[in-house]
């Protein structure tokens, strides 16, 4: 074969093959061949890039590049970063962990409040308490009473539709002890699949999207559920009134303080809204065995401006190194989920809660039976006994009130049921008949059912 | 303040009354009010009796 060397058609004539490439270097077996519509690029006498009639390339190797997107975009497709981690059309995907179910905390997304939608004052719940006052899941740990209303709004960034408000109702004065935070405590075996606790733990990604009437630097923490270790990082809002998303990156949790019973807690996350020096920490974006921090020296405390508002919403944490799109779940997932840890059955008035037996005719009982299994036997709230407005009763055999209405006592309390018992009455059926339990008024009742962490 | 609250059937301790709320609390060792209320035993408080 004659080759043709033509200073306006260039080098032809000669196809060569993969052992014997047609243009090469020194190496003869490491070049470029071609064939009928095809080329090639061969290195050690193998092909390792070639191009067939369609356009079609195939690599036998590694493909090293930070980005893969169709010639007619100049954005999305397939980005790859310098840690190997893909994005796709912009969307993160996982770096480790599941596919469904990452993110590790309930009601994210504040979707859900059985207790209240309205602005509630805070309890103390302090020491190793936490009250739960609106939105399912989210709980507040202050040292002092009244000094911040939460609630649940339809105020959220795109893609979400409820956050959490906070809004301060006073200007608190700190001491070293005083401490406030929005905190979500993680039961145990919604972590077994992380390694929390061995040698194999993975670290987390924590996601949120804050807006504040604020600017400037406030603390995220995490604990475990001895509350002996902790994790604090600080976070910067930098315009008043605008929802911004952030991301912390969170260590494995490697250590054995981490260990706890199966339906315990064994970590807990949330939000500071300042905080005495007893709870603050100097050492940044580690775990440290220090107790109880939830706060840093350097951040600034919510709760020191009245009438200051911050809101959260969007809230995930998954194990990995990057933040994946917030999973959005039914209401009827989410409704569940949170029935694990709280119940509330809202009658409206002059319903029938249900039908009891009678033992005597002083006494009855009724098997309140839970819609989902519940993480330990539950604290039961019932309303008062009585046959007014928001009043509960058993009935006499003719449906009206008896002679005299008793007590009630929720007793042999269990994960699924317990038995709601009517003594000191007067004038039930008697032994062996039925009884309704009756909530008379208009205005409905509650009972509520109550495993927090 | 807590109340001691018998088993009607069998005159048993059965639950624990939080009395600022007329809250039942089961003895259950994972319940957290039940928790609390340890502590407050520990601290050396005293329930009030069953009826």
């Amino acid at each position: 074969m004659t080759v043709i060397i033509n200073g306006d058609t260039g080098i032809s004539g000669v196809n060569g093959s993969a052992a014997n490439p047609a243009i090469k270097g020194s190496d003869a077996d490491t070049g470029i061949h071609f064939g009928a519509d095809t080329a090639a690029i061969t290195t050690g006498g193998t092909d390792k890039v070639s191009i067939d009639s369609t356009g079609d390339t195939t690599f036998s190797g590694t493909v090293k590049t930070s980005k893969v997107e169709n010639a007619n975009t100049s954005n999305g497709g397939l980005e790859i970063d310098t840690a190997g981690h893909v994005q796709v059309d912009g969307i993160q995907l996982p770096t480790t962990g599941t596919l469904n179910n990452r993110n590790i905390l309930i009601n994210g997304s504040m979707q859900v409040a059985q207790r209240s939608t309205a602005a509630e004052s805070n309890a103390v719940a302090f020491g190793s308490n936490t009250a739960y006052d609106t939105v399912d899941r989210w709980g507040f740990w202050a040292s002092n009473p009244d000094r911040f209303t939460s609630q649940q709004v339809v105020d959220a960034p795109p893609g979400h539709y409820n956050s959490l408000q906070i809004t301060s109702s006073l200007a608190h004065t700190f001491t070293a002890g005083h401490g406030f935070t929005v905190t979500q405590r993680i039961e145990q075996q919604n972590l077994y699949g992380t390694g929390i606790g061995t040698a194999a733990a993975q670290s987390y990604t924590f996601s949120f999207w804050v807006k504040s009437s604020l600017t400037g630097t406030f603390s995220f923490y995490a604990l475990n559920g001895a509350l002996n270790k902790s994790f604090v990082s600080n976070y910067t809002i930098n315009v008043a009134d605008t929802w911004e998303f952030k991301t912390i990156s969170v260590p494995a949790p490697t250590d054995a303080l981490f260990a706890a019973t199966a339906n315990a807690r064994q970590m807990e996350v949330g939000f500071s809204l300042g905080a005495g020096s007893q709870f603050q920490t100097a050492n940044l974006g580690a775990w440290v065995t220090e107790n109880f921090k939830v706060d840093s020296t350097t951040s600034s405390k919510f709760l020191e401006t009245n009438g200051a508002t911050i809101q959260f919403t969007g809230v995930q944490l998954e194990v990995g190194d990057r933040a994946t799109p917030f999973e959005y779940e039914t209401v009827s997932q989410l409704l569940a989920k949170c029935q694990r840890y709280y119940q509330r059955y809202v009658y409206a008035g002059g319903g029938i809660i249900g039908t009891g037996l009678c033992w005597t005719t002083a006494n009855a009982i009724f098997s309140f039976d839970f819609r989902n299994e519940m993480r330990a036997a539950p604290t039961i709230t019932l309303p008062p006994a009585g046959n007014a407005a928001g009043q509960i009763a058993y009935l006499g055999s003719n449906g009206n009130f008896p002679t005299a209405i008793g007590t009630h006592t929720a007793g042999a309390i269990s994960t699924i049921n317990f038995a709601l018992t009517g003594s000191g009455y007067a004038g039930l059926a008697g032994a062996g008949f039925a009884s309704w339990l009756y909530q008379g008024g208009t205005s409905g009742t509650t009972i509520q059912a109550s495993a927090e962490l | 303040m807590y109340k001691l609250i018998n088993n009607s059937f069998t005159g048993e301790l059965s639950v624990i009354q939080r009395v600022s709320d007329q809250s039942f609390i089961p003895l259950d060792p994972d319940n957290t009010d039940y928790q609390i209320y340890l502590e407050w035993l520990a601290e050396g408080n005293e329930p009030l009796p069953a009826d």
